[in-house]
């Protein structure tokens, strides 16, 4: 974990360590999708996508810590309410598309639960801990479209929410010393 | 070794190990940064020539004497790497830990090179970033001397 950004450095001011549940959201393809488009278009088609997250964030108790050109990072007091977050806007972009070029916008969607710091910085406020590149590397192995969440965030939900996902992989995440245990949302699930 | 307008690029090689290519390059950069620091500290500010590097190592097509591939791009990606870009990092070092100008920064695969080749430079991992045209999530580091001066 990296301890250059721990409380009281340079008067910044620091938070406690909070346990809370990280999302990323990614948006599939932006490279090859968006060198069809004009940024122009791009930038209309991220802002709808913004605004229709920050929507739900609100919903679900949710905060957005940082935007990250082609999605972002959000964390959540509460797991279940995390998974309920991204359920719906996986819903939202399948039944109201966001169309870009002559396809609807798709985006990837990683959930894990750790602990973080909130810390004020001269480019505002940030979220550090190792968690969240966790978070960020398990969002790269969803599906477009799909939702899928680490072991601890699996632990932490009730039986009722459990029953909504598919069977856990064993899976090896970059930066994370061995394997760890994800499931994926089935978002035919009701 | 090609004119990128407002740089340069350039390419090493070595043929009997291929990885020492890129101690090679961190040594070259690191004697540019030095001899620049001297030339500069005997001119004006308006004289002076601030740089910055990057450097990155893998395979690429030799195409009219020019490099190619996605290697390529990977670097000109980490040169367009600056303080400004911390905020869009996932745990970015303070940003003003990292210098304005006059610093060298690595991808992973040149850090893992570094610490397994030469113990004459360090490696400061600056955070996780996006670089455009790259999928996921890159570990970007700062190359230092070891000692740090």
């Amino acid at each position: 974990m990296p301890t250059n950004q721990l409380a009281g450095r340079d008067g910044n001011a620091a938070g406690a360590v909070q346990h809370v549940a990280i999302l990323f959201a990614d948006v599939v393809g932006s490279t090859s999708l968006f060198a069809t488009v004009g940024d122009l278009a791009v930038s209309q088609v991220i802002k709808s996508f913004f605004e229709r997250a920050k929507e739900l964030l609100e919903i679900h108790h949710g905060q957005s810590v940082k935007y990250v050109g082609d999605g972002f990072m959000a964390v959540f007091p509460d797991v279940a309410e995390a998974l309920e977050f991204a359920t719906q806007l996986q819903r939202s972009l399948s039944d109201n598309p966001i169309v870009i070029g002559d396809k609807p916008l798709q985006v990837r969607i990683g959930l894990h639960a750790g602990d973080i710091r909130l810390v004020q910085t001269s480019y505002g406020e940030d979220a550090f801990g190792a968690d969240i590149n966790v978070a960020a590397r398990l969002t790269g192995i969803a599906q477009p479209g799909g939702v899928v969440l680490s072991e601890a965030v699996r632990f932490a939900l009730r039986d009722e929410q459990r029953r909504k996902l598919g069977p856990t992989e064993r899976i090896v995440l970059k930066g994370v010393d061995g394997p760890m245990e994800v499931s994926r949302v089935d978002l035919s699930a009701a | 070794m090609k004119s990128t307008g407002d740089g340069y690029l350039l390419s090493f090689r070595n043929d009997s190990s291929a990885e020492s290519a890129a101690v090679e390059a961190v040594e070259c950069a690191f004697d540019v940064l030095r001899l620049l620091e001297a030339r500069n500290r005997h001119l004006p500010e308006e004289r002076a020539i601030n740089l910055r590097f990057a450097v990155h190592f893998g395979e690429v097509d030799v195409v009219h004497n020019d490099r190619e591939g996605p290697h390529v791009s990977f670097a000109f990606r980490l040169d367009a790497i600056t303080r400004a870009s911390l905020s869009m990092a996932l745990n970015p070092m303070p940003p003003e830990e990292l210098p304005l100008r006059n610093y060298m920064l690595c991808s992973e695969e040149v850090a893992g090179i570094l610490s397994r080749r030469s113990n004459r430079w360090t490696t400061k991992c600056i955070g996780l970033l996006k670089l455009k045209g790259f999928p996921g999530w890159r570990e970007v580091f700062q190359v230092l001397p070891n000692p740090p001066q």
